[in-house]
């Protein structure tokens, strides 16, 4: 009866197991890290989720995924490793990704950048577009000046993550709709 | 018993920390190659009324040729408030069934209000002008996104957005 027992418990075991081996099979590159930012609120951190999945690490789609403290999705972003990382899309022969390369990538990308939206650029008055009146990179924005320029004058938290391989796009809370929006995306 | 029982509630509590997380796949012929692309729609989250979507479509090789992602209860609302599996895979199933056509049916350039495309025009009329494979899917209760497909280098590309009301014939 005890030998019975084990059997039935370690064969419901063994189901749950497979159950997962199943959910996975298919997935080889299967890799996240998170990192916490003080952004839409001052008494609660947000968490932002990194991943990758695929067949393998240079076939992966990554997903940028900020959540509240309540586990809300704020804001989500998915492109491909490879055209984070080089642009477009990998040539035949392209070298294997491994593991920790992965897992590196995925660690700095949900390293972003903390900022407040006084240190972006002015657009002056006789500059016709944001991109005319900054000095380093090209700036693009879905604001006219005068909201892009109250937004900055409001000097409201703001993060900033890789958006390709040399574009960076900005995020901030929209003062009156209360959620996230994208201020700028820049890059050279 | 026991055991059994414990060790099936600890198979249980496993499932129930996975959350939301649904898939649903369809075979596109978008390429015009004869090769068969796939579009895959995921819900992802602690739970259905918390999920992110993730639309990706990968080409005959297995390689992601686009992906694309939200918070589903921004970008469709109230549909997702209460939201458990079956809301979600239906969702997924019909988002997963995008619009094909090729991009001389997108407007011409002087017809698109700003913040549409993300192109320069140069590039824009080329790609308009070559007649390219394009799905269009949506990413919003109003809104949708279209995707060309450059067949010289095998891959996607964002080409314009436009709200849903603009694309009811």
């Amino acid at each position: 009866m005890r030998l019975a027992l084990f059997v039935l418990a370690a064969l419901a075991l063994s189901a749950c197991g497979q159950q997962r081996q199943t959910a996975s099979t298919g997935d080889g590159c299967a890799h996240s890290a998170t990192h916490d930012v003080m952004w839409t609120s001052t008494s609660a951190r947000d968490v932002i989720t990194t991943r990758s999945e695929g067949p393998s690490c240079a076939q992966a789609v990554v997903t940028f995924i900020v959540r509240n403290a309540q586990g809300d999705p704020l804001w989500a972003f998915a492109s491909t490793y490879y055209d984070l990382t080089a642009g477009g899309i990998p040539p035949e022969g392209a070298p294997a990704v491994a593991d920790a390369q992965m897992d590196e990538f995925l660690a700095g990308w949900a390293n972003v950048t903390e900022m407040r939206s006084g240190e972006l650029p002015e657009w002056r008055a006789d500059a016709e577009t944001l991109s005319a009146s900054a000095q380093t990179f090209s700036y693009d924005t879905p604001f006219d000046r005068e909201t892009y320029e109250m937004l900055r004058a409001r000097n409201l938290p703001m993060i900033c993550y890789a958006a390709s391989v040399e574009g960076t796009q900005c995020l901030i809370i929209d003062p009156a709709s209360q959620a996230p929006i994208m201020i700028v995306a820049y890059g050279p | 018993m026991a055991c059994a029982l414990v060790a099936l509630a600890a198979c249980e509590q496993r499932s129930a920390a996975m959350g939301c997380n649904i898939s649903v796949t369809q075979d596109l012929a978008l390429s015009g190659s004869g090769a068969q692309e796939t579009i895959t729609a995921r819900a992802i989250g602690p739970s259905c009324d918390k999920a992110v979507g993730l639309y990706a479509i990968h080409d005959a090789e297995g390689h992601p040729a686009w992906a694309w992602a939200t918070p589903l209860p921004r970008a469709f609302g109230d549909a997702f408030a209460d939201a458990d599996e079956e809301v979600v895979r239906d969702f997924l199933t019909e988002w997963a069934r995008p619009r094909l056509a090729t991009t001389q049916a997108a407007p011409a350039w002087d017809a698109l209000t700003p913040g549409q495309t993300t192109l320069d025009r140069l590039t824009y009329d080329d790609i308009r002008a070559r007649d390219l494979p394009m799905l269009c899917h949506a990413s919003g209760t109003v809104r949708e996104l279209c995707v060309f497909w450059e067949p010289a280098a095998g891959g996607a590309g964002l080409y314009y957005e436009r709200d849903v009301e603009e694309t009811t014939e």
